[in-house]
């Protein structure tokens, strides 16, 4: 899995352009999708409390490993989502928290594992396991992954700044006319 | 939402979660065995093919094999053969991080590898890793914290006006 700088950038670059295009998408939303982004690497709770360490507690086999899943997406999306105070924005709330998070999956879909497989099997749990090849493009520890995001994420942010910037200094589009 | 239904329904998708988590743990989803389960009967499981991630604890003089550590509690130690040379040049004593594809044998203690995946290289990478995703939770927090509140008495998020 990529690093959580990563995992932001990207999240950030894109729900910056989905906001271009989608009214409500404003900043406030685009910090919920990057939270969103963040959401499957709950499974690192498992650094603090480890599963054999529950499973040993309460003699019930448990792995974090789950929460790095569509269906810990699903969950954990709809427990922030709960946290918001009205029906809309918990709506608005589940799409970008779960669109963060199914984000998030893909951006760690094409890892090398040494079976030559993707990891689907493991990401789209409880759902049927399906392995395609993996492209093998970059490990976690690839600094050129970090960089390429944060790359991206500052281009969609100057873009952004200058496209609110134009929109101030000409609300009714006349310059384009 | 009122305060106590929303306290009610989290507490349920807590409950959901945790199953989902306990149900994760009994389907095994890799499709292999795990260190756990060739530990348990180690000679049950020669000849069969494996993906085991963990460390290498060592590696011999003439870079072809390295002592390889699976799985923590409990741990399933062996030895990897048929490694490249490319991938024994890589790592080191010092907390590699690999994936090793290949087959048991000898009362699983040899793996003869197929495949070898090398994810950090020493410690350095692990930090590197541990150093950004902790950067990464921080901009996520600070992003989240710029444009909401938490408000306690309600626990729920209410926008923090037009920001």
């Amino acid at each position: 899995m990529a690093e959580w700088v990563t995992h932001v950038c990207l999240g950030y670059a894109l729900f910056t352009v989905v906001g271009w295009f989608v009214g409500w998408v404003d900043d406030k939303w685009v910090a919920v999708g990057v939270v969103g982004s963040v959401l499957p690497d709950l499974n690192r709770l498992g650094l603090l409390i480890s599963g054999e360490t529950i499973t040993a507690v309460t003699g019930i086999p448990f792995r974090w490993g789950g929460l790095n899943s569509i269906g810990g997406a699903l969950l954990l999306s709809a427990i922030g989502a709960v946290l918001f105070a009205t029906t809309k924005q918990q709506r608005r709330g589940f799409l970008l928290l779960f669109s963060g998070a199914l984000g998030h999956l893909v951006v760690d879909l094409p890892q090398p594992y040494a079976d030559g497989r993707m990891l689907t099997q493991q990401y789209l749990f409880p759902f049927p396991a399906w392995r395609p090849p993996t492209p093998g493009w970059y490990v976690s520890a690839d600094r050129w992954v970090a960089v390429v995001a944060v790359t991206v994420a500052v281009v969609v942010f100057l873009a952004d700044r200058y496209r609110t910037s134009t929109a101030v200094a000409d609300p009714d589009g006349r310059a384009a006319q | 939402m009122e305060t106590k239904h929303r306290i009610v329904v989290c507490c349920l998708l807590l409950v959901a979660t945790a199953g989902l988590c306990v149900g994760y743990e009994r389907a095994n989803t890799s499709g292999y065995p795990t260190p756990e389960e060739i530990t348990a009967d180690p000679a049950a499981y020669d000849g069969q093919r494996v993906l085991l991630f963990g460390r290498v604890q060592s590696v011999d003089a003439a870079r072809t094999e390295f002592r390889f550590t699976a799985g923590n509690d409990p741990t399933l130690d062996l030895t990897v053969q048929q490694v490249p040379p490319s991938v024994a040049d890589t790592v080191g004593v010092d907390r590699s991080l690999v994936q090793v594809y290949g087959v048991l044998s000898e009362e699983s203690t040899v793996l003869v590898a197929d495949e070898i995946v090398v994810d950090h290289t020493d410690s350095g990478d692990a930090l590197y890793v541990y150093l950004t995703s902790v950067l990464g939770g921080l901009f996520a927090a600070g992003l989240f914290l710029w444009h909401w509140r938490v408000d306690l008495r309600s626990l729920g998020f209410s926008p923090r006006g037009d920001r």
